[in-house]
C-alpha cells in the first residue's frame, strides 16, 4: 500500500486548518481508509483537543524523531473510528526540534501501510511550514473569503509552486457566509476563486456546529445533519478521487428578506 | 392626492429595492486585495518605487519644468497585469536653450565624476569606494554634486600622487579624452533630435526614448516604460553606466 500524504496549510492562523484536517481525515477514515494525521504545530498542538484524544497522548512526534519509541507506539488510535491515527505535536518543544527530512521519511515510512496522511500545517512561513510540507506531493489551502487570508494564501501558494516535490494544490474556502454573499457584504466563492485562481476543493459554510463539537472533541463530520459536516464529507469524497457537486449552502432566509424577495418577484411581473 | 400616492409607492420601492443598491462593501475588499496581490507577486517594495519616481522626475525635469509636488507613481491593475501609472502636470515646456543648458550641466558633471571616478579606481581601496560611488549616484543629482565636491577636495591630495606613477598616468589621460570625446559627440546627437521633438510634439516620446538610448549607449541596463494615456515617459535605470561606459 502507498497512501498519499496531503499538507493542510493557510499561511494564516485562524481559518480552519486544524478543523479541516480533523474533520477530513474522520470522514476518510468513515469511508474505510486508513488515515494518520500529523500534527506538526509544535508547541502549539491543538489537533488532539479536536479529536477529543488529549489524555491519550504518551508519546509525540518528537519522540519518534529522538528515537526514544517506535512510530507505531506515537500513534494514537481515535476513539470512534480504529482506521484513524494521531501522531501528536510535542506541545514543549518549538519549531526546530523537527527537521523536514525527518518528517518525509516519517511519511515515508506511514505511507506503506495507510492510504492517507494529513499533514496539519502551522500557521506562517517558517521553519514550520517547510517541514509540513516536506513530506507531501499534495496540498490543500484553506481560506476564508476575507482579505488577510486570501492574501496570505496567495503567498502560500506561491510557496507551493516553488517545490517541485508537491505535485496538486487545491482550495478550501472555509466559513462562508451565504448571506452575506447575498448582501454583497462578503467576497463570494468566485471572487476568490478568480482572485488566487486555484482550483477549489470544498466550500465549507459557516458553522455555530463546529465550537460545540470542539467543545466536545469530536468532529463534525460525525453530525449527519450539519451542513459543515456534510461539506467536509464532500471534500473527503474528492480527494479520493469521486466527483461530487458543491453543496448548496444557502441558509433559511429569515421572514423580512422572505417578503422582500416576494415583492421584488412581484414588481418585476408587473414591470414587463 | 395623486402625489400623495406616487410618494408613497416610491417610498414603498425604495424600501424593497435598496438592498439591491446597496454600495457593496464586497467590491472594495476584491478590488484592494487585487491590488495588493499584484504588488506582492511584483515583489515592488516603497523604496524602489520611491527611487524610481525620483529619477524620473530627474529625467523630466530636464525637457519639461513640471509640478514635482503632484506628480504621481501608482500602480492599477489592468486586466491581468499590473500597470504603472505615471501622472506628470506639466507646466510647460523648456525651451531648446534651457534644454541645452541643463544637459550641458549634466554632461560635465557626469564627466566630472567619472575622471574622479577612474581615478579613485586606481587607488587601493578603489573596490569598496567604486561601489559607493555608484550607489550615491543613483540618490539623485543633489547628492552626485555634493559627493563630487567633497570628493575633489578630499582627493585633490592623493591625485597627485596617483599620477607621478607613469602607468596610471597614461591610463587615466586616455579615459579623460575619451570620456570628453564621447560627450561632445552626446551633445550634438541630441540637441538635433530635440529640435525634431519641438516640431512633432506628437512624436516626444520616440525622440525621448532615442535621446535616452544613445545616453547609455550600449549598455544592456533594464528600462522601464511607463504609460498614461496622453502623457508617456520613458525612464532608464543608469545604474553605475556612466563610468562603465568609458572603459
Amino acid at each position: 500500500m502507498t497512501g498519499k500524504v496531503l499538507v493542510i496549510t493557510s499561511g494564516k492562523g485562524g481559518v480552519g486548518k486544524t478543523t479541516t484536517t480533523a474533520n477530513i481525515g474522520t470522514a476518510l477514515a468513515k469511508a474505510g481508509n486508513k488515515v494518520v494525521l500529523i500534527d506538526t504545530d509544535l508547541g502549539l498542538r491543538n489537533l488532539d483537543l479536536l479529536l477529543g484524544l488529549e489524555n491519550r497522548i504518551v508519546y509525540t512526534i518528537v519522540d519518534v524523531v529522538e528515537e526514544r519509541c517506535k512510530l507505531k507506539q506515537a500513534l494514537v488510535k481515535d476513539k470512534k473510528n480504529p482506521n484513524l491515527c494521531l501522531l501528536a505535536a510535542a506541545q514543549t518543544r518549538d519549531k526546530t526540534a523537527i527537521t523536514g527530512e525527518q518528517l518525509k521519511s516519517i511519511c515515508e515510512e506511514l505511507k506503506e501501510d495507510n492510504d492517507f496522511i494529513l499533514v496539519d500545517c502551522p500557521a506562517g512561513l517558517e521553519q514550520g511550514f517547510e517541514n509540513a510540507t516536506a513530506g507531501a506531493s499534495e496540498a490543500i489551502v484553506v481560506a476564508t473569503p476575507e482579505m488577510s487570508a486570501v492574501r496570505d494564501a496567495d503567498r502560500i501558494i506561491g510557496l507551493l509552486e516553488s517545490k517541485e516535490h508537491i505535485k496538486k494544490y487545491n482550495l478550501l474556502l472555509n466559513r462562508v457566509r451565504p448571506n452575506l454573499i447575498k448582501t454583497n457584504d462578503m467576497m463570494s466563492v468566485e471572487d476568490v476563486v478568480e482572485i488566487l485562481s486555484c482550483d477549489l476543493i470544498g466550500i465549507i459554510p459557516e458553522d455555530t456546529g463546529i465550537i460545540t463539537s470542539t467543545n466536545k472533541g469530536e468532529p463534525i463530520v460525525n453530525d449527519e445533519k450539519s451542513l459543515a459536516g456534510q461539506a467536509y464529507q464532500n471534500v473527503a469524497k474528492r480527494i479520493m478521487g469521486q466527483e461530487v457537486e458543491f453543496l448548496n449552502i444557502d441558509e433559511p432566509k429569515d421572514i423580512v428578506s422572505k417578503i422582500k424577495a416576494f415583492v421584488l418577484k412581484l414588481l418585476k411581473k408587473e414591470s414587463k | 392626492m395623486k402625489e400623495i400616492f406616487t410618494d408613497l409607492y416610491n417610498k414603498v420601492l425604495e424600501f424593497f429595492t435598496k438592498t439591491e443598491e446597496k454600495e457593496s462593501s464586497k467590491n472594495v475588499a476584491r478590488n484592494r486585495l487585487k491590488l495588493v496581490l499584484m504588488q506582492d507577486r511584483t515583489n515592488l517594495n516603497p523604496q524602489l518605487l520611491e527611487r524610481l519616481r525620483g529619477e524620473m522626475i530627474e529625467l523630466l525635469s530636464k525637457y519639461v519644468i513640471i509640478d514635482k509636488e503632484l506628480l504621481e507613481l501608482n500602480f492599477t491593475p489592468e486586466d491581468e497585469q499590473l500597470a504603472l501609472m505615471l501622472s506628470i502636470p506639466v507646466i510647460r515646456a523648456k525651451n531648446e536653450e534651457e534644454i541645452e543648458e541643463t544637459i550641458k550641466a549634466e554632461d560635465e558633471q557626469k564627466a566630472k565624476i567619472a575622471k574622479l571616478l577612474e581615478e579613485s579606481q586606481n587607488e587601493d581601496e578603489s573596490a569598496s569606494e567604486e561601489e559607493n560611488d555608484k550607489d550615491n549616484e543613483v540618490a539623485g543629482t543633489d547628492e552626485k554634486v555634493e559627493d563630487s565636491d567633497v570628493k575633489n577636495i578630499e582627493e585633490s591630495e592623493e591625485l597627485e600622487k596617483v599620477e607621478e606613477s607613469e602607468n596610471d598616468c597614461l591610463e587615466e589621460t586616455d579615459n579623460v579624452e575619451s570620456s570628453d570625446g564621447s560627450v561632445s559627440e552626446r551633445k550634438f546627437h541630441s540637441g538635433g533630435q530635440l529640435k525634431k521633438s519641438k516640431k512633432h510634439k506628437s512624436k516626444n516620446k520616440e525622440t525621448r526614448k532615442e535621446e535616452n538610448n544613445s545616453d547609455v549607449q550600449d549598455d544592456n541596463k533594464p528600462s522601464y516604460i511607463v504609460d498614461n494615456g496622453n502623457v508617456s515617459s520613458y525612464i532608464v535605470t543608469n545604474e553605475g553606466n556612466m563610468s562603465e561606459e568609458r572603459k
